[in-house]
């Protein structure tokens, strides 16, 4: 969308402009180009196994010559195909473990074409599988399944549209697309493609799930110059069950039960809603709001279901950290700010925040929480190194929030542990964090669990060296952590003060690798075709999804096309949220980098442009197709796609510094150039498919907001 | 300048500069600049025609001129040359008289709102007395900007003019700069420089 990633000389890289929300287009236009020129990497997808991937050179595995069962008749109609589903001899069970309660999982016996001897075989049998098998194969009582290979799934989908209909649909010409597919071919294994908040579209599923597929087809994962995905990565052991303290569990802890109010990773199927009405004989579908049975827990959801009491009424809303009204597509909607004041949605709303953030301003109670200089944390760094590392932040200045006892300032932290022994909680106090030597520790500050998190994190794997005397004294570090002494045992200050010194622990550069394998590599299976997904449902029409990836123009619940809702002719705009440079997406404090993007603007091109007689500069309103507007100043350049218009993230604030608040004696905030700008979250799409409740454009099977795409006009104030 | 004497001077490499601004902060806390003025800046622009589109950035500051029309404006002899040839102003001299200003040709110059008087790069000439390199030059993450005696021909910067074509911003005025860019003849042809002309 922005032609602003590219440095401006030299020819190593290229700006390939593409139409929001239509990645799955390019992508299996992609993947039609590169099997119809069989330039597939048949060895690796033909692994049945990792062992054989391995012993060709890979380091990763799929299931592209896996059986799928493609027979509305059969039960287990797409599945994947079992050793049980042909009545085949399985491989007895391994002994149970004794110290696990649990009973031993059934183990999936997958089956493939043996190449070798043309029969079906577990593939963990077969030395290499057909990928493009499909016929019927005899189930053991005589009767057939029909049957195909997981790739040749992925195949037809890919080559149901030709590539100039795909072309068409992203806006990248033909030519184009097999330059990119030609120059992806070329370099072996060594070759990667991933997406982070670009995929977030009411489609995005296959917009980033194409990333992966792709890279399948080449074999490209964990191996060097390929792709380690960009979730995940080593990192040391820190809140876990760690080698000083366990610190993912402790005495009393209770399992954590029910539905998240946010509606994912539960699926419809197993709410009491939709019992309820199978049991009255009613057909269970829509529900009310989506659910989805992937993924994890999700703000976006999370608004839309507190706004319309469902699946359940909030009753206590704790936001910590966030500002999902700036962040969550359709969330600052007018009408959605309105029922999220009533009482009768968010009865009591309390906030844990260094900042008047959108968010907080809607908050009964705020506590006063620290910032990054005055807290502790643990973030992960993802797969942007490829060792194992964990990075950490630790207080380098005393907070400015108020001192609540000696040394104890108010904190997000030091106010749950208050709160929880209050009421009794287990797990906090000073008989709290079991260590490994059985002993009981206190939780009663932050820095009890931080510090211990630390002692894990500096005696895993090759204990962590000892700091020597010289940095201490160099860093002043024993000033700046005498306070905390208490926090930890003699012996594991030194290791931890290693760590901290350096701001965390960082295997060797280049050690995550052996030879040319990334070694904290995943065993797990790259999924062509998902029967998770393929046997999940959407929960408002009850079909199923399709278990591969695929070319899915935006559409909302109900199916209706967002193009045939919304023609082209009268919305002729996808909205583009993109990252500006110093901003990000929810608030920032830096008044010296605000400085450099004073305000964002109304992004087109410059064709575009003069066809609608626009000029840069003109203050222009945006129009949702759904309702809102939003109002700012046209940016015309060529740097941006045509049908698009880019907004930088970050912008468009109400609150956050913008409006003065009275506190106290003080008057703080009140600041306009805070306010600059237009948030284009404000006017996102919502879904008409729900007439009676309010719910923001998304995606039916993760619930992926419309952060991307949708359909907008712009008009001339 | 005498010929024995030391010539200070800023080579940009275009071709590595990835448009972070880490110089732009850098120079604004080592030089405590106040809110909203910027002694050293860079500008981003889009280049070419659609879909063929990439986009600029080029690193901006003063250009320390050989021919320097603001030390030629200056009525009271404020700016004035320091060590290396480094053009810089006396804020005890400067009357604010804002001549400096209208003369600079690469907008490099400000009147300091507090001081009342003009303030600009100065190759953060104590932090190079003291044995280190400008702010925006010891922060650079791509190692794009450079900094040295242009009369040393041992120096990284002769040795990188030496090595590759290079250019000055708007040679046409006679200023001769002494901060050269590499790739700059690539880096503004058919560049959109609406944005550029004026501080951000």
């Amino acid at each position: 969308m922005n032609g602003g990633a590219l440095g401006p000389l030299g020819g190593r890289g290229k700006w390939v402009p593409i139409k929001p929300a239509t990645d799955g287009a390019f992508g299996l236009a992609m993947i039609r180009w590169i099997i119809e020129n069989n330039l597939h990497n048949i060895s690796y997808l033909s692994s049945p196994n990792l062992a054989v991937a391995k012993k060709r050179g890979f380091n990763s595995w799929t299931n592209a010559c896996h059986l799928v069962i493609d027979d509305p008749k059969h039960p287990n109609n797409r599945k994947l195909l079992r050793a049980e589903d042909l009545g085949l001899t399985t491989p007895p069970l391994p002994e149970p473990d004794p110290k696990q309660t649990a009973p031993a999982k059934k183990l999936d016996y997958f089956i493939t074409i043996d190449k070798a001897s043309g029969k079906p075989a577990i593939y963990t049998d077969s030395q290499e599988g057909d990928i493009t098998f499909q016929g019927e194969l005899t189930v053991a009582e005589g009767r057939t399944v029909k049957v195909k290979t997981a790739f040749l799934i992925v195949k037809e989908t890919a080559f149901s549209q030709e590539l100039s209909a795909f072309a068409k649909d992203c806006g990248i010409p033909v030519e184009t697309i097999i330059e990119i597919a030609q120059e992806f071919t070329s370099h072996g294994t060594k070759v990667g493609v991933d997406g982070m908040g670009n995929t977030a579209a009411a489609n995005g599923m296959d917009g980033a799930w194409v990333h992966y597929v792709l890279c399948a087809l080449v074999g490209a994962f964990y191996k060097k110059g390929g792709l380690i995905p960009g979730i995940g990565g080593a990192s040391y052991k820190s809140f876990t069950p760690g080698p000083r303290y366990d610190l993912a569990t402790y005495p009393g802890a209770q399992p954590v039960q029910g539905a998240r109010i946010s509606r994912t990773g539960f699926a419809f199927e197993k709410t009491s809603e939709y019992k309820k009405k199978v049991a009255a004989g009613q057909n269970p579908y829509p529900s009310k709001l989506p659910w989805f049975a992937f993924g994890s827990a999700s703000d976006n959801q999370a608004i839309f279901s507190i706004v319309n009491n469902y699946p359940y009424q909030a009753k206590i809303l704790i936001n910590w950290m966030a500002n999902p009204l700036l962040s969550a597509p359709a969330a600052a909607r007018k009408e959605v700010l309105g029922e999220l004041k009533k009482v009768e949605r968010v009865p009591l709303f309390i906030t844990i925040d260094a900042f008047m953030g959108e968010m907080s301003a809607l908050a009964d109670y705020i506590i006063p929480d620290t910032t990054q200089f005055e807290s502790w944390g643990l973030p992960g760094i993802w797969s942007n190194f490829a060792g194992r590392a964990t990075s950490l932040r630790w207080p380098v200045v005393k907070p400015m929030t108020p001192q609540i006892a000696e040394g104890r300032h108010a904190c997000y932290e030091n106010y749950l542990i208050d709160v929880a022994k209050k009421v009794g909680l287990p797990g906090f106090g000073d008989q709290a964090i079991p260590g490994a030597d059985n002993t009981l520790y206190p939780l009663n500050n932050a820095e009890d669990l931080y510090l211990k998190a630390i002692a894990n994190v500096a005696f895993d794997e090759t204990v962590a060296p000892d700091i020597l005397k010289e940095e201490i004294e160099l860093q002043g570090l024993a000033e700046l952590t005498n306070a905390w002494k208490n926090s930890l045992k003699p012996d594991e200050w030194a290791k931890v003060l290693y760590v901290m010194s350096r701001g965390g622990r960082f295997e060797k550069h280049g050690s995550g690798f052996i030879g040319d394998n990334y070694k904290y590599s995943n065993p797990g299976c790259f999924n062509l075709y998902s029967e998770a997904l393929a046997t999940a449902k959407n929960a408002y029409t009850g079909k199923p999804f399709s278990g591969v990836v695929g070319w899915n123009p935006e559409a909302f619940a109900d199916g209706t096309l967002l193009s045939k809702a919304f023609p082209e002719d009268k919305w002729p705009f996808k909205g583009a949220s993109y990252k500006a440079k110093f901003r990000s997406a929810t608030m920032l404090a830096n008044s010296v980098l605000r400085e450099f993007n004073k305000t964002n603007y109304v992004e087109i091109n410059t064709e575009e442009a003069k066809r609608f007689g626009l000029t840069d500069g003109d203050k222009v309103k945006v129009i949702s197709a759904t309702g809102a507007e939003t109002s700012g100043i046209l940016k015309v350049r060529p740097g941006i796609a045509l049908g698009t218009i880019g907004v930088a993230f970050g912008y468009g604030h109400w609150e956050y510094g913008a409006r003065a608040h009275q506190v106290g004696d003080k008057k703080l905030g009140g600041d306009a150039t805070i306010g600059t700008g237009i948030l284009l979250n404000a006017i996102c799409l919502i879904d008409p498919t729900f007439k009676d409740s309010i719910y923001g454009f998304s995606e039916m099977s993760t619930g992926i907001p419309s952060r991307n795409g949708g359909a907008y006009r712009i008009e001339k104030i | 300048m005498p010929e024995n004497k030391s010539h200070y001077g800023m080579v940009i490499d275009l071709r590595l500069c990835v448009g972070c601004h880490a110089c732009t902060v850098a120079c604004k806390m080592e030089n405590n600049l106040p809110e909203g003025f910027f002694r050293s800046w860079v500008v981003e622009a889009d280049k070419g025609e659609y879909p063929t589109v990439t986009r600029v950035k080029l690193p901006r500051l003063c250009n320390q001129c050989e021919s320097a029309p603001c030390e030629q404006v200056c009525p009271v002899k404020a700016t004035h040359r320091d060590e290396g040839g480094v053009v810089v102003v006396d804020s005890k001299k400067c009357i604010g008289c804002r001549y400096c200003i209208s003369a600079c040709p690469y907008d490099a110059r400000y009147i300091h709102p507090k001081k009342g008087t003009a303030d600009k790069c100065n190759l953060c000439l104590e932090r190079v007395k003291g044995g280190l390199m400008p702010a925006c030059v010891s922060t650079c993450i791509a190692h794009a900007r450079y900094f040295g005696d242009l009369n040393d021909p041992m120096s990284e910067v002769s040795q990188l003019l030496s090595e590759n074509s290079y250019q000055v911003l708007r040679s046409e005025l006679g200023t001769k700069p002494s901060v050269f860019y590499i790739g700059l003849d690539g880096a503004l042809a058919g560049a959109d420089y609406a944005n550029l002309a004026k501080r951000r």
